[in-house]
């Protein structure tokens, strides 16, 4: 059975318990995506923007829908969030909502719930639309939508501490889909962290999407953490789109799983709409990391900043394809992108490529990519103070990993604890964690 | 102000200045492409077995593949059967003797474009292959040079003289299959020039060859072949043009560098294609292949192109390092105007350890242009200690032009180091303003500035060809300040 | 404490050392005086286990011990301390972790307890305070952004922290204006005890106002062409290199 037909086959089988099914509301949303990926399939490597990524390994493996939470224990969970104590947790397993695992204090204005809940209560609000210029993994998604967050941030309001939402695998053998769906209004200002987790060693396909939408003047900080098990295949598209003066400051890092793909794709639709980037791939082992990075610059005034890096160690392998689309008339656009790549083994192989595309005159781009080694001098001054070669290696390239975290506050209890996650990905990096920083 | 300076005053607000037509009584085949076009014309050239099999075997696979769709570049589909393959000077049977015996026509077309063919008035110090449409029709400097054991001449006579040389090098950069145009050009490729360094030999003076496309609705599909042996070094310049007409003309070239040994070749484009007019009517297509190969260590091969004509631009002129400590380089200027589209760059494929390549590409887009810088960095396991640095920068003159970058840098060695940087300008008012409260006129000042933004190709250029190029940005970006 | 014999070396073919001779003994200061290209960076670098150069003749032998055996980091740990004439930026990584992995690297070679982070901490303190330093450089990375003066200041503190046995200053006076250079003189002096030895390379005399050497030694073409005692740097001072005739006027010009 291919795989399209396994999932057309599992649609007949699950199609009338997801929440919502019966309303034609949310039937012809699901109908018209599962439609779309029946058409296209999964994406193939003739594409240009699959050239890198082959997902032909997924064919030979149909994975069931994951139809039902799995379970597990508190202390499962606090070990590996990004964020141990924090106020807000939303917990997600397997796609579904736990709600014995999840608490919050979010202020008045600021809703989180769970899009199973939503559906069920209200079915004539429908779904969101597929997005055709998403790949036709989104639309899977969607064709499976069952449940996942919807959070809404209503004018004005501010929301003081991170909202950490946990996404756990708990069950091997599955595919899941979960759904982010973010809205700040006018003004509004949140903190957005995102963790995939693995609570198994085994196979596993998570197919995320999320879609968010920054009103005028909103801030979101979204950081979003993939410590996926060592054979999960993480696969995401996540659009963002941001009104006149909204700003987004994104932190992508891919720190697990098998294959990982995350797309991301930012318009800047309204003036003085501002977006800036940070990633990290650490790709070791056998594992292969993807990331596809688009910035519309459809308004003028808009300015946006990228910089993703990479390790790659081991036989694993990345790719970086960083886009930047200035629109005609989207003058006095800023837009500034680097890649840099540090690949550490011999059987370890990079391929980017930071991409311009400017139909507008007045405007400030640039891009860089660098693939290279650790410094030589560096490393040489380290030992010359005493450290040895290793933990030389190590600290280098722990710095160059850690200077993604720059734009999360120093000092903060999610900054320690996204420095603890790349500390404990890293090789050797227990070594380093008993010094101050 | 400086001497290009007053050169450009001049130049501005000439129109395209070698478009003018030379009547000549031709050979022109019937339109078309079929096996039989492809026997005749390898027939009219007398051609051995093997080279025709090499041709049927480019057509038949020519046959099976489809025109690339990925460059960003637009225009109508082509009619291939709409072409003439073959249109030559009619001559005597077996071609000019010497330039005594070359149509006077011919020689003072030439003169026109500004190549002298007879030697005595040329520019000391450069040998000309002057193709006409489909042939060459002259060389010039051939004795001096074969007195070092150079060969040096047009295709069909290498052919005839050399055929062991040919066949061994020929195709063996460019497959004739390599791509949809590479393949359509070695199936129908009517002349172009060969040219052969022996081992050790320092080339004595700079070769060229200029291309004219005259005949209508042919399609021009020259094909260069260029060895140098161990040791050797060769100065290859090019320079092309066509007359105004409101078609669009098909050039579809292939150029195969092969550099052995401590070799070096160093190879100059001046690309002056009929571009079209103002509303993008006419102008030719250029197609082009052309890709070098350092097969030996410490072999090095230089590109330089200095683009301003054609309706479209598709070229990426390559370089495969194979040699350890092989050395390739890619410095470009392109620009577009009016309608025009360029989608250009290069390629460099590190296979040999410590190899290094260096490109620099400036993009120019003015009016409606359409410019991508297109390239690909490959560093291979065996490239140990490989280097690249590129460097890419567009100027952006008027808001309805485009500019696009798509570098393509696959690594997979450790000890290699790649760098790429790209940015994106204007010439800003303020630029401007200072110039022109120094004197200069807005055109005189856009010029200058970019002038100065081509200056690190420009320096690449052999002279001749950098007072050219200086002249031909000038022309091209007449109409574009506003 | 240092013994160098015969010591040959060259870079890509290039001899860059061509024999030299030198001992040094506990608590002495021996400054290395020369024109530029005459090869003393290149002996502190190889003194400090630097890549990229080939010893072609000749041993250094450290408190007994082979030091051109031991990679840099043993160096380090077993006393030896090169300042570094360009010291390195290392973005990312901020100064007390340096300073605080390489104090306590040093103390487990020497089989003392590793401090904890409080004693840490007011040790570091008290330094950065003596070498008249502003204590937010010590969460700033190492180096980055340092104007010249600092990143001297910065190389003498770790020296003054890590309490070397042989301290190799390679051109720590460049690029200094006069305060800094008295500051940068004062953490030197603060380490000169009978158990200590330094070697203090540099193009002019000027530093050795403030630290007074033992030995003057003159190289030139990759050779010591003279030795001396402090009156010799006067003598330099004075009359150049060129009164020295032959290799060392040679190289000079």
């Amino acid at each position: 059975m291919s795989l399209v037909e396994h999932f057309g086959a599992e649609h007949a089988r699950l199609a009338a318990q997801l929440p919502g099914a019966g309303h034609p509301a949310v039937d012809s949303v699901r109908g018209a995506a599962l439609a779309r990926f029946r058409s296209q399939g999964l994406p193939q490597t003739r594409l240009e923007d699959w050239k890198y990524t082959s997902l032909a390994g997924l064919e030979h493996k149909p994975l069931p829908v994951a139809a039902s939470a799995g379970s597990l224990t508190a202390g499962q969970l606090a070990a590996q969030a990004a964020l141990p104590q924090a106020v807000h947790r939303l917990v997600f397993i397997d796609g579904h909502f736990a709600p014995e695992h999840s608490f919050h204090q979010l202020p008045a204005g600021a809703l989180a719930a769970s899009l199973a809940a939503r559906l069920a209560a209200a079915p004539q609000d429908g779904l969101p639309a597929d997005d055709p210029a998403a790949s036709a993994l989104s639309a899977l998604n969607l064709a499976f939508s069952a449940d996942g967050l919807e959070l809404e941030v209503a004018a004005g309001v501010v929301v003081e501490q991170p909202i950490l939402l946990l996404w756990v695998g708990s069950q091997p053998e599955h595919s899941t889909f979960p759904a982010l769906r973010v809205r700040l209004g006018q003004g509004a200002r949140a903190c957005l962290v995102e963790q995939h987790l693995s609570l198994h060693a085994g196979t596993a396909v998570n197919t995320a999407v999320a879609r968010i939408s920054l009103a005028g003047q909103a801030e979101l900080q979204h950081i979003k953490v993939q410590a996926e098990g060592p054979r999960v295949v993480h696969l995401s598209d996540c659009a963002v789109e941001l009104a006149a003066g909204a700003r987004l400051r994104s932190l992508v890092l891919a720190l697990g799983g098998q294959l990982g793909r995350e797309d991301l794709r930012i318009a800047l639709q309204g003036r003085n709409a501002a977006a800036e980037l940070d990633g990290l791939y650490l790709a070791r082992g056998r594992r292969h990391l993807d990331h596809h990075t688009t910035v519309v610059h459809a308004s003028p005034d808009c300015s946006s900043r990228q910089d993703y890096r990479g390790i790659i160690d081991d036989a694993a392998r990345a790719v970086f394809n960083g886009r930047v689309v200035v629109a005609r008339d989207a003058q006095h656009t800023d837009a500034q992108q680097t890649n840099a790549n540090l690949l550490l083994s011999d059987a370890a192989e990079i391929d980017t490529k930071p991409q311009l595309e400017i139909f507008a005159d007045d405007v400030r781009c640039s891009h860089g990519a660098t693939v290279g080694q650790l410094d030589a001098a560096e490393l040489f001054y380290l030992r010359s103070r005493g450290l040895d070669e290793a933990q030389a290696r190590t600290l280098v390239t722990f710095a160059f990993a850690a200077r993604c975290l720059a734009p999360v506050p120093a000092g903060t209890p999610l900054h320690d604890g996204l420095r603890r996650l790349l500390l404990a990905a890293l090789p050797g990096g227990e070594q380093l964690e008993n010094l101050t920083p | 102000m400086s001497q290009s300076q007053t050169t450009l005053d001049e130049i501005i607000g000439k129109d395209y200045e070698h478009g003018f037509v030379t009547s000549v009584e031709m050979d022109v085949i019937p339109r078309g492409l079929s096996e039989d076009v492809v026997r005749l014309i390898s027939a009219k050239k007398n051609e051995p077995e093997w080279l025709l099999e090499w041709r049927l075997a480019a057509y038949r696979h020519w046959l099976t593949m489809t025109p690339p769709q990925w460059a960003s570049v637009h225009h109508a589909p082509i009619d291939f059967q709409d072409i003439i393959y073959y249109a030559a000077p009619r001559s005597q049977n077996d071609g000019p003797k010497s330039l005594d015996e070359v149509d006077p026509e011919l020689l003072k077309t030439y003169d026109k474009l500004g190549i002298p063919l007879h030697e005595r008035a040329i520019l000391a110090g450069v040998a000309v292959d002057a193709v006409f449409d489909s042939v060459s029709v002259a060389t010039t400097f051939k004795d001096k040079l074969a007195e070092v054991g150079i060969i040096f001449g047009s295709f069909s006579e290498a052919v005839q003289h050399h055929p062991d040389l040919v066949r061994q090098y020929l195709g063996s950069v460019v497959p004739v299959g390599d791509n949809y145009y590479a393949a359509l050009n070695s199936a129908v490729f009517s002349d172009g020039s060969f040219c052969y360094i022996p081992p050790g030999v320092r080339c004595p003076m700079e070769l060229s060859t200029y291309f004219r496309i005259n005949a209508r609705n042919t399609g021009q599909f020259e094909r260069t072949l260029i060895v140098a042996d161990a040791g050797a070094y060769v100065s290859y310049l090019e320079g092309c043009t066509a007359p105004m007409r409101d078609e669009n003309q098909l050039h579809a070239a292939v150029v195969e560098l092969v550099a052995l040994e401590r070799a070096q070749i160093k190879y100059s484009t001046v690309q002056n294609w009929y571009p079209g007019d103002k509303e993008g009517r006419g102008g030719i297509y250029n197609f082009v292949t052309k890709r070098g190969e350092c097969r030996g260590d410490h072999a090095k091969i230089s590109w330089t192109q200095v683009e301003t004509g054609s309706a479209i631009t598709w070229k990426y002129p390559s370089v495969v390092l194979k040699g350890d400590h092989s050395i390739g380089e890619f410095y470009s200027v392109a620009l577009t105007n009016h309608r025009q589209q360029a989608d250009t760059g290069t390629k460099m494929i590190h296979l040999g350890r410590n190899t290094r390549s260096t490109i620099v590409s400036k993009g120019i887009s003015a009016g409606h242009g359409q410019q991508a810088y297109r390239g690909l960095v490959r560093v291979a396991k065996s490239a140990v200690g490989a280097r690249n640095y590129t460097q890419c920068d567009s100027l952006l003159l008027g808001d309805r032009c485009q500019a696009h970058t798509f570098p393509y840098i696959e690594v997979k060695q450790p000890q290699a180091t790649v760098e790429h940087e790209a940015s994106t300008s204007r010439i800003s008012e303020d630029q401007l303003f200072f110039c022109r409260s120094r004197g200069l006129s807005p055109e005189d000042a856009v010029s200058m500035i970019v002038n100065g933004f081509c200056k690190e190709v420009f320096k690449e250029l052999p002279m001749e060809f950098a007072v050219e190029a200086q002249k031909l940005l000038g022309v091209s970006l007449e109409g574009s300040v506003g | 404490m240092l013994e160098i014999r015969n010591l040959c070396a060259e870079i890509d073919g290039k001899a860059i050392l061509r024999g030299i001779d030198l001992d040094v003994k506990a608590g002495e200061v021996h400054a290395i005086m020369g024109p530029n290209g005459s090869g003393k960076s290149t002996l502190a670098s190889i003194l400090a286990g630097r890549d990229g150069y080939t010893i072609t003749a000749g041993s250094v032998r450290y408190q007994g011990q082979d030091l051109l055996a031991l990679p840099p980091e043993e160096r380090a740990r077993a006393g030896v301390f090169l300042a570094f004439q360009y010291p390195v930026e290392i973005p990312g990584v901020s100064n007390i972790y340096l300073l605080k992995a390489a104090v306590n690297a040093r103390r487990r070679h020497q089989g003392i307890p590793e401090l904890d982070a409080m004693d840490f901490l007011a040790l570091v303190k008290d330094r950065v305070r003596f070498m008249e330093m502003d204590e937010s450089m010590l969460y700033r990375a190492v180096n980055e952004g340092f104007s010249g003066g600092e990143k001297k200041r910065n190389e003498i503190l770790q020296m003054t922290l890590l309490e070397p046995t042989l301290a190799l200053l390679d051109e720590t006076d460049s690029g200094l204006d006069i305060d800094a250079l008295k500051v940068v003189s004062k953490g030197v002096n603060s380490l000169r005890t009978p158990e200590r030895a330094m070697i203090l390379v540099t193009h002019y005399q000027r530093l050795l106002d403030y630290i007074k050497p033992d030995c003057v030694h003159v190289l030139a073409g990759g050779r010591i062409v003279k030795s001396g005692g402090a009156e010799l740097a006067l003598e330099l001072e004075r009359q150049g290199y060129a009164w020295l005739g032959g290799e060392a006027a040679g190289v000079a010009r």
